[in-house]
């Protein structure tokens, strides 16, 4: 499952619809701050069920509607859906894209729907529980989130992790159950309560229990008892009762005759009043009716005065009404003349209304004939209008196909070119590219070949790196040696050359002269010093020269005696000097060819010029032999003469034999000096061997950095020529990818030119119809417009003359109006008229009328006179009559008071006996109602306490009825 | 009398009821032990995943160093606090809150991403999280972001343009007319 597209319509800063695809993968969302990034998120959030506002950073849920600008309306609503890509199954649900959507509306509904079927929040909640997604997880990280695992309150840190461990859902499950545990302790305690309290109320009750079972045996035998005394109460109040009764029988019959006498003296007196009032009031009654008289006497004389009066007044009233009416009458006259004029004008004015009226109504017929004639062409126009209009649409409807569709072919056609030249230049570079994919594999044939001559070089090169290195080895070994030799031959000769010039191996006297040789003239020498030898005669000359060897050497004789004298007296030793004139000796002959004979001694020492007569003094007659010659041999064959063998052996002509060698190591004096010599020569020989080596190391060394900066030169080349094939091979890579492209490209492009091709044609074939249908068109358009405004002149020319008619109409409707004007003020004038002439005559009617009234007046009035006159003498008489009458009542009245007297006494009498009765029957009635009283008390109380019904009767000794 | 029997039957009533209630105090009690026991087991099993992930990644993040998820303050793990402590090479471990801020964020990081090791969520949206990481921070950041892209889904908001490399496709959010925001599209790949 994944988020594959998010669709948002008015929330928050989005007001137009906008869909964006997420999918797999990472998708960023960038932009300058306050753009509305993070509403992006808010919406995810909101549409997966978010309904903390705070976390939606609005005030209330409808903010996130979208509110307007100032250039744009707000909304009512907001939407968002989430469209969840479900290939894998992972939502409960059979489809494969599940889209989630939220709507709010500004009324403040809210709706959710799911796959666009109307849901509930919780459906979606339980659509991606278990996915990790949902408004308040931990898929939503922002910094908030990270401030709260840094957050110092430890709580903000669990959630997030008590949220991984869906320990939250245990969590409040526990709190349920803590609630429910709480409340049933709770009721625990309640319940202990009260069943204590039961426990406590059902022991006192059952304490209770007990008594009331004594009690219940108790009043049974009260009961019992209490029944006998009720019946025994009961049967004396009875026998009372009736006792009682008989009493009042006899009372009442008493009192029924004192009534009836009280009655019948009550009827008398009341019969005597009576008679007494009725000639009271008979008195009163004639007394009113004298005074009424005498009242009545006055008020008709009175009257009579009145009307005297009044008839004058009425008479006086009479005479002015009569010069009115005259007036009147002649003001009748005047006005009827005037009424009548204005008839006449009346009548004129409106014949001339009339004639103005029906003028009117023909105009106002022809008007509204040509009102609605216009009405109706302008309709007609508007209707062709709108036709025409219509049509223009379609015609510029026409016209923007068309200059789409020639836009369409123009766009094709620069398509076309555009895609033939592209075409052209792919094939152009084709080409180029063939060639320089042809060049380039020769040049990397070329690299690759130059490349293996340069590994060869290389390899050679290194070669002789190697052998150059080993000369050189061979070479630093070869001068080491060298060197080492040269120090050990210098360290000997030094010795040597220390030995000889410190004159060691010679005898003391030697040492002595040779250490004064400067005070000898002409110096001296030790012949050892003076003397070489050939090579390999050592042995033989310093033996032939024996002792010799230490003899000094001098110029002459001066010198030695001078040598002699340095001696003498010196006790330094013994030394033989001798002068180097003083010995000349013969040459020798030459030596006969013996075997082992080498020659003369003398032949093979080397010495000064100067020097050869004295050696040849000194080897006089010695020869040199083999060694291990026949010495025998030899001195038979040379007799008289000294063999030297070169060995060193002597054999004198005497026949003594010298023989033996010198102790290992210790050298002769001359061979001391020969060997100094070799030991130079060799030391030259080793040096200019040392020089030769260093040279041919310098040499080496050269060649082999030569060598070492040519192989590395030859590796560099070869890296550059590495490189420069390897380049090669990219660029031949390249070449032919770019080759594969262009192909590529080219049966693109030739796909595409032939479908712009085809689209051309097409567009070219809806082309002409098109133009055909909008030529036409707008032609039938040009000729429809000038005829509209041909019908526009006419209908101007209608409405012209329909508002002349108007015009007309309206001057005519205020002539009308002017003369019925003047015809209504002609009649109000004779109405004005009229009035005032009626008024006149109603004025007339009523003072004749007030006549008339005034003559019934005067006519009453002598009647009511002549009838009062006469009454008068009549109430005379009858006062006379009444006064009569009166003082015969008034002694009547004095007769039945006497009677009346008496029989009031009587009457007090009779009502004395009768009040004693009644007070014995009230006592009696009293006791009687006691005793009932006392017996229906008894009877309640026995039928309360035991169900009994007391009337019915039982005696004492009859038991009471059980109670049911 | 008959009040008698009234409250023999009612006093059996309540003696039934406080039985019951009895009973089912104790089926509570052993439910709340039963849930503390599984919570608890989850809950360590949890955070055992989540140390182990943590670790891992922030030795990745900071180049070696350790790190560590300490509870304490209680014995019972559901009652205990959770306290992060984190070394980076070279430095004293101390706890995450004395961390500098670049560190902190990256050290959270790296609890998150342990996080979604024991959890995966299929979806996630970071905003603007690489803000206060440095260049070779980021680009570790990226690279981690690259290896979970496998397996979650990532909405990134960021300014960083590193982290913009790192993204297969990139929107572009602008703001033309005041209040209408404009969404433009960058395709990568």
């Amino acid at each position: 499952m994944y988020l594959s597209r998010v669709e948002l319509f008015g929330f928050k800063s989005f007001p137009q619809k906008l869909s964006l695809e997420i999918g797999a993968g990472i998708t960023a969302i960038v932009g300058p701050n306050g753009c509305g990034k993070t509403n992006v998120v808010d919406a995810i959030r909101w549409c997966l069920g978010e309904q903390s506002t705070k976390t939606l950073r609005s005030e209330k849920m409808e903010d996130v509607i979208f509110v307007g600008t100032k250039d744009e309306p707000p909304l009512s609503l907001a939407e968002v859906s989430l469209i969840f890509s479900n290939e894998d199954g992972q939502l409960p649900v059979e489809y494969r894209e599940v889209s989630v959507t939220r709507r709010l509306f500004r009324s403040g509904e809210s709706e959710y729907l799911l796959n666009n079927r109307a849901c509930r929040l919780k459906d979606i909640v339980d659509l991606f529980l278990n996915t990790g997604l949902g408004a308040d997880t931990y898929s939503m990280i922002e910094p908030k989130m990270i401030e709260m695992i840094l957050s110092e309150d430890p709580d903000l840190r669990r959630n997030l992790f008590e949220e991984a461990a869906g320990v939250a859902k245990y969590r409040q499950q526990k709190k349920a159950a803590q609630r429910r545990l709480e409340a049933a302790t709770e009721d625990l305690l309640r319940l202990q309560d009260i069943v204590a309290e039961v426990e406590k109320r059902l022991r006192s009750l059952k304490r209770q229990a007990g008594k009331a079972r004594v009690y219940e045996r108790f009043s049974q035998e009260l009961r019992q008892l209490d029944l006998a005394a009720s019946a025994l109460e009961r049967d004396r109040l009875r026998a009372e009762e009736r006792r009682l009764a008989t009493a009042i029988a006899e009372l009442q019959q008493r009192r029924a005759v004192a009534a009836a006498a009280a009655e019948r003296q009550e009827h008398e007196l009341s019969g005597s009043r009576q008679a007494l009032e009725q000639n009271e009031s008979a008195i009163a009654e004639i007394q009113g009716g004298l005074a009424a008289l005498a009242e009545d006497i006055q008020q008709q004389e009175n009257r009579l005065a009145v009307i005297r009066e009044r008839r004058t007044g009425l008479e006086g009233a009479m005479a002015g009404r009569e010069a009115e009416v005259k007036q009147l009458l002649a003001s009748i006259g005047g006005l009827e003349d005037q009424s009548k004029l204005l008839q006449d004008e009346l009548r004129q004015a409106s014949a001339a209304a009339q004639a103005q009226a029906e003028e009117l109504k023909g105009a106002e017929a022809r008007a509204a004939e040509a009102d609605s004639a216009l009405t109706l062409a302008k309709l007609a126009l508007s209707e062709a209008r709108k036709e025409l209009l219509e049509s223009i649409k379609r015609e510029s409807e026409g016209k923007e196909t068309l200059a789409v569709l020639e836009n369409r072919r123009g766009s094709l056609l620069r398509d076309l070119s555009r895609t033939q030249a592209e075409e052209a230049a792919l094939r152009a570079d084709t080409a180029d590219r063939n060639g320089q994919l042809a060049a380039l594999e020769e040049k990397l044939d070329a690299e690759t070949r130059a490349l293996r001559v340069l590994a060869e070089e290389r390899t050679r090169l290194r070669e002789k790196a190697g052998e150059l290195q080993n000369s050189l080895l061979l070479a630093n070994d070869r001068i080491a040696a060298l060197t080492a030799d040269l120090s050990q031959l210098e360290k000997e000769r030094e010795l040597l050359t220390g030995l000889q010039q410190r004159y060691e191996g010679y005898q003391p006297g030697v040492q002595h002269v040779l250490a004064a040789r400067d005070r000898i003239p002409g110096g001296v020498r030790p012949l050892a010093e003076l003397v070489r030898c050939q090579p390999g005669f050592e042995d033989a000359v310093e033996t032939a020269l024996g002792d010799r060897l230490q003899w000094l050497v001098v110029r002459d004789r001066t010198a030695a005696a001078a040598a002699a004298a340095l001696l003498t007296g010196a006790r330094a030793g013994k030394a033989t000097v001798i002068p180097r004139d003083a010995a000349a000796a013969p040459e020798h002959d030459a030596l006969p060819q013996l075997p082992g004979v080498k020659g003369w001694a003398e032949q093979f020492v080397q010495c000064e010029q100067d020097d050869r007569g004295l050696v040849r003094m000194l080897l006089a007659g010695t020869v040199v032999v083999e060694r291990g010659g026949d010495l025998a041999a030899v001195a038979a064959a040379l007799p008289g003469r000294r063999l030297v063998g070169l060995d060193g052996s002597v054999l004198e002509p005497s026949g003594a034999i010298t023989a033996g060698e010198l102790p290992q190591g210790q050298l002769g004096l001359l061979e001391r000096g020969e060997r100094i010599e070799r030991l130079a020569g060799e030391i030259d020989a080793r040096r200019a061997e040392h020089g030769r080596q260093a040279g041919e190391i310098a040499r080496l060394k050269q060649a082999l950095a030569e060598a070492a900066s040519r192989g590395g030169e030859a590796e560099r080349e070869h890296e550059r020529h590495q490189r420069l094939l390897h380049d090669t091979e990219k660029a031949l890579a390249g070449a032919r990818a770019a080759l594969e492209r262009n192909q590529a490209s080219l049966a693109a492009l030739e796909t595409q030119a032939g479908s712009l091709r085809a689209e051309l044609a097409g567009t070219e074939s809806q082309l002409r119809p098109v133009q055909d249908s909008y030529q036409e068109l707008s032609e039938s358009n040009r000729d429809e417009d000038q005829v509209l405004s041909q019908r526009d002149g006419e209908l101007a020319v209608q409405s012209a003359e329909r508002d002349r008619m108007a015009e007309a109409v309206g001057r005519l409707r205020l002539a009308l109006s002017q003369a019925q004007g003047a015809a209504d003020r002609l009649r109000q004038e004779l109405g004005g008229l009229d009035a005032r002439k009626n008024e006149t005559l109603e004025r007339i009617q009523a003072l004749r009328a007030q006549d008339e009234t005034a003559y019934q007046a005067i006519g009453q009035l002598q009647q009511e006179s002549e009838s009062l006159a006469l009454s008068l003498e009549d109430r005379t008489g009858q006062r006379r009559t009444i006064i009569g009458q009166r003082d015969e009542l008034q002694r009547q009245s004095q007769a039945s008071l006497a009677a009346l007297k008496s029989a009031e006494s009587a009457m007090h009498q009779t009502r004395l006996d009768n009040e004693a009765v009644q007070s014995a029957l009230a006592t009696a009635q009293i006791d009687l109602g006691s005793v009932r009283n006392e017996f229906e008390n008894i009877a309640q109380r026995i039928r309360a306490e035991y169900e009994l019904d007391l009337s019915r009767s039982w005696g004492r000794s009859t038991s009471p009825p059980c109670r049911s | 009398m008959q009040e008698l029997t009234q409250e023999e039957e009612r006093f059996g009533f309540m003696t039934k009821q406080r039985d019951d209630l009895l009973s089912a105090r104790q089926d509570l009690e052993l439910t709340i032990k039963k849930i503390d026991e599984t919570a608890r087991a989850m809950f360590l099993e949890t955070l055992d995943g989540i140390k182990r992930g943590f670790v891992q990644i922030f030795q990745r993040l900071f180049i070696g160093g350790d790190a560590q998820i300490r509870l304490t303050g209680s014995d019972d793990p559901l009652e205990a606090e959770i306290e992060i402590l984190a070394t980076p090479e070279g430095k004293s471990m101390k706890s995450i809150t004395l961390l500098s801020g670049g560190e902190k964020t990256l050290t959270a990081t790296a609890l998150l991403f342990g996080i979604y090791l024991v959890k995966p969520a299929p979806f996630c949206v970071l905003d603007e999280i690489d803000a206060p990481l440095d260049d070779a921070n980021v680009q570790r950041f990226c690279a981690m972001l690259r290896d979970f892209s496998s397996g979650t889904q990532f909405l990134v908001i960021t300014h960083n343009k590193r982290t913009m490399e790192v993204a297969d496709r990139l929107y572009g959010v602008t703001m033309e007319r005041a209040g209408v925001s404009k969404v433009v599209s960058v395709k990568f790949s």
